[in-house]
């Protein structure tokens, strides 16, 4: 059940992931690295480049671009709060120049986005496609309606699934 | 509702539109089970609530949880292990490199240090990291930086110490040297070279870029950061698996930024990133579709120093180079070349003006059939595999072939590749699957997975047994192909060309098994078809005919066949063309094995002459001109000519190929074997020596080309009158040919041949028995018209008739081996030699001393010209000679022929001791 995305709408949705995308590819250069850094948020601004075209878009492939931005998203998060978390709980001997952490700027505990991540997973077992729109929505940052179309689905079932899907994950945060 | 069981989603979405009150209501009327309940009760209270990190988007809280980078400036001065820090090289986003020292003997070591930014914490990670270090350790060419070691300091902080290289990217050196095309193409095809060999380690670069490939200050390329991309990828499988965190956007090939392992086919992209790059000074476009280079420079705005002005650039780069570029950074990953050598071979081969194979698919053709021919084995087996896939798939791809045919090819490519995803390039040797366990596992897979169309399961038939072909196995690969013929007549024609290229194989196969008469009646039954078919495979055919004549014994069809052969290829490839040249190499090649030794020597000499002044690289095609023509010199006599044909072999495969190859392995052991027959045993060894080594380390033990050198060793030994050192070879080497699987070979003659020797040299006459016998029948089952290790094995039976004291029975046998070798027209080589004075012992021991004395005399010479070093051997026949003059009661003649011996003896413990008392008791009458 192919779901044609007018190319219109999807140009808007890339580009609006594509801005967040490059917020973090910016801030990754802020750091210091030097833009052929290995990285994967740089990464990621490349990949809207190469996916981006609407030509390839067209063919389908939109739902497994948006869904493969998500999935590095995700990493990312992972990847990110998992040194938080080291950072915070290493002796101060492994604290060293290069990865000095600043713990306090933290509005949110690195632990919950690794709970969170666990939460996925069992949500991906009760309810596939609630997964599928938390990874797009929370992700991918793609609005509800937008990740309607790109399902093919009604706005509405997809608002009861991101509902359904935040109670779910919310319960198992701490 | 109370139908189904209740389940939590279906539950929820209900409750979440009603009251408190209703829901208490609910609950009241539904005796659910009290954990799903529970739940239930959770997720209402949940979805009351606020949660920071949900209102907070993915991209703000990753953004927020990394940390501000430091530039490692604090860092200078202070010591990581055993490595002071000295100024900061560059920066990455996951490492800073630093100049660093460390005191190493007398002096102090600079090597570059790489530290990482983030820490690998996990005992996993730290454990990846010290194993992949270790494979990256082995990693030894003179154009790879190497690493030095990999260590985690106290910190906990990874680093990486590397060969520090001074130098220039390549780009930028190019462009401060203002180097012309043909200097920059040169400097890439080093490039290429040096990423092939790692890949032939297995080991992939992954973020191939300018300032990864350094030119230093004596100008040699040196790759750096070779495999660091891998080792720096902390955690699981997964992160290596699906997210593609190391890469640098412009060289990152498409499938990086996907789902799924590199490959080496990641590199070849960044290669042709790179080539892109030094030809036209900037990146090149890069898009979906096809994108040229010459065009890309025609637009640009300024062009590298040293390169010709935009207009002329187009030109040049127009055509081969674009298609090359093309090639190299096809989209698809399983379109590009499919080694980073044949990358290398394309552009030497713009550089030496011959079609590149980018552009000709009849060139593809070729390198498939080189691939199948010599790449065999373990890793190289595997490359033969991707050969052959990608051999299909643009062969049938580029011809403008049809929709149809273009899928299957895919289809094809997809089945193969999906095998290989277990035994990729890049992974640890003790994960990839061996070739045997790959081609069962297809060939399993291809009669469950009946989905595929009747054209593909052919080809995939066809091709699983051109693999098996490839790796020896004759039995499963006659299977597949009489799988494939009988599908295959199920859906074409009987003269339709899918059918005849199944028969062709077919009959390749039979030659291969030495079953040449066989393979002569399907190639006799194909002739209309290969004389159709005026294309590389037609003429490949006609000579592979022309060779199952030849060895079946009918010598003049066999050169007609040939003489056909080389027409058709004037035709196909054009006259005075390498093509052409080939064919005439080919034809040499029958001639020497047909023993017209004079046509031969004329034949080869002008192909080869033609080769060597049309400019053109040298290839195996011409290095196997040289070995057969040195053969040729070699069974006339002429052992000088040999020789030097043989070191020529060897240094144009080292000049075309780094090492270990096969093609200088070959070449080590032919000159090694050269040298030992002349018994110059001590030049001879370590050419063996190195030899062995090589065909280890391409082969992996087990093999036929290891045991073949083994033998050669162990021959070498016995020439040294070493039994002891001579049998630890030779039980080696024999093991190959007692696998129960294997069939009569012309090396297992050989090895059969040699244990004889061995056991004779050790008095275990039973055993000489049983292996000559064997060797006999091997032989007489391959060489049905005769073959000159035959006579070698008659003369060993003969000594060990002599041994059983029945001389008539040695006399016979040394009658019908000099026959022989008459017949064959080789009298000159050293079986003859040998069989003379077997003869002399026989007639001796019959007591017919004079005719004895006429034999003698004509081995000792005959060994003069061929051996002059090989003193072991001629006291042993001047101590025959000494025997039979006394004998004949000249003791005058007798006492000189001790004393020449004598003044011959350097190492007593070289000579049997009984021998030598005889002689000193002679010499000193």
């Amino acid at each position: 059940m192919q779901h044609v995305v007018d190319a219109r709408g999807l140009d808007d949705l890339v580009d609006g992931l594509y801005l967040q995308l490059r917020a973090l590819a910016r801030s990754e250069r802020r750091r210091g690295g030097a833009p052929d850094t290995l990285h994967t948020t740089a990464l990621v601004n490349e990949l809207y480049l190469k996916l981006a075209d609407a030509e390839r878009l067209r063919f389908g492939e939109a739902r497994q671009f948006f869904s493969y931005a998500a999935k590095a998203m995700r990493h990312i998060l992972l990847d990110r709060a998992k040194l938080q978390m080291r950072l915070k709980r290493e002796d101060r001997r492994l604290r060293v120049a290069l990865t000095d952490p600043d713990v306090e700027a933290l509005t949110v505990d690195p632990a919950q986005a690794l709970e969170l991540d666990a939460a996925l997973d069992g949500l991906l077992l009760h309810d596939p496609r609630a997964a599928d729109v938390v990874e797009l929505h929370y992700f991918a940052g793609l609005g509800l309606d937008q990740v309607a179309a790109l399902l093919g689905v009604a706005p509405r079932t997809v608002a009861r699934d991101w509902r359904f899907a935040s109670a779910f994950l919310k319960a198992r945060l701490t | 509702m109370s139908a189904a069981p209740p389940d939590l989603r279906a539950c929820f979405d209900h409750l979440i539109d009603l009251t408190p009150p209703q829901r208490e209501a609910w609950f009241a009327a539904h005796a659910l089970d009290a954990e799903l309940q529970q739940e239930l009760l959770a997720l209402l209270a949940a979805d009351l609530q606020d949660a920071p990190l949900l209102a907070t988007s993915a991209a703000a809280l990753a953004q927020q949880y990394t940390p501000p980078y430091d530039d490692g400036a604090g860092l200078v001065g202070s010591s990581i292990g055993p490595y002071r820090l000295g100024a900061v090289l560059g920066q990455g986003g996951s490492a800073v490199v630093f100049r660093a020292q460390r005191a190493s003997g007398a002096g102090m070591q600079t090597v570059a240090l790489k530290l990482l930014r983030t820490g690998l914490f996990s005992a996993d990670g730290q454990r990846r990291f010290r194993r992949e270090q270790g494979v990256l350790a082995q990693l030894s060419h003179p154009h790879i930086a190497g690493l030095i070691e990999g260590g985690i300091s106290e910190a906990g902080i990874p680093y990486i110490a590397m060969e520090f290289v001074d130098g220039l990217p390549v780009t930028a050196y190019a462009d401060a040297h203002a180097l012309d095309l043909r200097a920059r193409l040169e400097l890439l095809v080093t490039v290429c070279r040096a990423i092939d060999s790692a890949h032939r380690n297995l080991v992939v670069h992954r973020d191939l870029k300018p300032s990864n490939v350094l030119v230093n200050t004596a100008g040699e390329i040196k790759v750096l950061d070779f495999g660091i991309a891998r080792l720096l990828d902390d955690d699981d499988q997964q992160a290596t698996q699906t997210c593609a965190i190391a890469l640098t956007p412009g060289y990152a090939a498409p499938e990086q930024y996907l789902p799924g392992p590199v490959s080496t086919a990641t590199d070849i992209y960044a290669l042709g990133i790179l080539l892109g790059e030094l030809l036209t000074g900037q990146m090149p476009p890069r898009s979906p579709a096809r994108a040229d280079l010459s065009r890309a420079c025609a637009d640009a705005a300024a062009l590298p120093a040293g390169m010709p002005a935009a207009p002329v650039l187009a030109r040049l780069l127009r055509g081969d180079l674009d298609a090359i570029y093309n090639t190299a950074t096809a989209q698809d990953p399983g379109r590009r070349y499919h080694s980073a050598a044949l990358l290398a071979d394309d552009l030497e081969r713009y550089l030496h003006n011959q079609p590149v194979a980018a552009r000709t698919p009849s060139v593809w053709y070729r390198l498939r059939k080189s691939m199948q021919r010599n790449r065999t084995a373990s890793a190289a087996a595997l490359l033969a595999l991707a050969a052959i896939v990608i051999g299909v798939s643009l062969a049938l791809w580029q011809a403008h072939v049809a929709r149809e045919q273009a899928q299957r090819a895919t289809a094809v490519r997809d089945f193969l590749i999906e095998l290989f995803d277990a035994s990729k390039a890049g992974q640890l040797p003790d994960q990839r699957l061996t070739l045997d366990q790959l081609v069962q596992r297809a060939g399993t897979r291809l009669q469950t997975q009946t989905d595929l169309s009747v054209p593909t399961r052919v080809e995939l038939l066809r091709t699983l047994g051109e693999v098996r072909m490839a790796g020896s196995d004759y039995a499963q690969a006659g299977q597949f192909y009489d799988q494939a013929l009988e599908l295959a007549q199920t859906f074409y024609a009987p003269t339709d060309t899918a059918v005849t290229r199944i028969r062709l194989l077919q009959a390749s196969l039979l030659i291969h098994q030495s079953r040449y008469a066989d393979a002569s009646s399907i190639y006799a039954a194909l002739l209309p078809q290969m004389r159709a078919d005026i294309s590389a495979a037609g003429v490949d055919g006609l000579q592979n005919y022309a060779s199952a004549l030849m060895y079946s014994a009918r010598t003049e069809q066999a050169l007609a066949i040939s003489a056909e052969a080389a027409r058709q290829a004037a035709a196909v490839y054009g006259k005075g063309t390498l093509g052409a040249i080939r064919a005439d190499l080919v034809r040499g090649n029958l001639l020497v094995g047909s023993g017209r030794h004079a046509d031969a020597v004329q034949l080869l000499e002008s192909a080869l002459q033609a080769w060597r002044s049309s400019g053109r690289a040298p290839d195996q095609d011409f290095l196997q001109g040289l070995t057969d023509l040195s053969r040729v010199y070699h069974t006339l006599g002429q052992m000088a000519a040999a020789e030097s044909l043989l070191r020529e072999t060897l240094a144009t495969a080292e000049r075309i190929y780094d090492a270990p190859h096969d093609r200088i392995a070959l070449a080590l052991l032919n000159l090694g074997d050269a040298l030992s027959l002349q018994a110059r045993l001590d030049e001879a060894e370590p050419v063996l020596v190195r030899a062995l080594a090589m065909m280890r380390a391409v082969y992996g033990d087990g093999h036929l080309r290891v045991a073949n050198t083994l033998a050669s060793l162990g021959k070498l030994e016995l020439r040294r009158r070493d039994p002891a050192a001579a049998a630890r070879h030779i039980r080696a080497a024999a093991q190959w040919c007692e696998h129960p699987d294997r069939h009569a070979t012309r090396s297992c003659i050989e090895t059969y041949a040699i244990k004889t020797e061995l056991a004779l040299a050790t008095g275990e006459l039973d055993q000489a028995d049983a292996s000559s016998a064997r060797a006999l029948a091997m032989a007489q089952e391959i060489f049905p018209q005769g073959h000159h290790w035959m006579a070698q094995l008659w003369q060993l039976r003969a000594e060990l008739s002599l041994r059983r004291n029945d001389p008539a029975a040695a006399l016979a046998l040394c009658d019908q081996a000099h026959d022989l070798l008459a017949r064959l027209d080789k009298q000159h080589g050293t079986t003859a030699e040998t069989v003379l004075a077997r003869r002399a012992s026989a007639l001796a021991a019959l007591g017919r001393p004079a005719e004895a004395l006429a034999d003698i005399h004509q081995a000792l010479a005959l060994w003069q010209q061929l051996a002059p070093a090989g003193n072991l051997h001629r006291i042993e026949l001047l101590d025959q000679l000494a025997s039979l003059h006394t004998r004949l009661g000249d003791s005058r003649a007798a006492r000189d022929a001790a004393r020449r011996a004598v003044a011959l003896v350097q190492d007593r413990s070289r000579i049997e001791p009984a021998l030598l008392a005889r002689i000193e008791a002679l010499a000193g009458r």
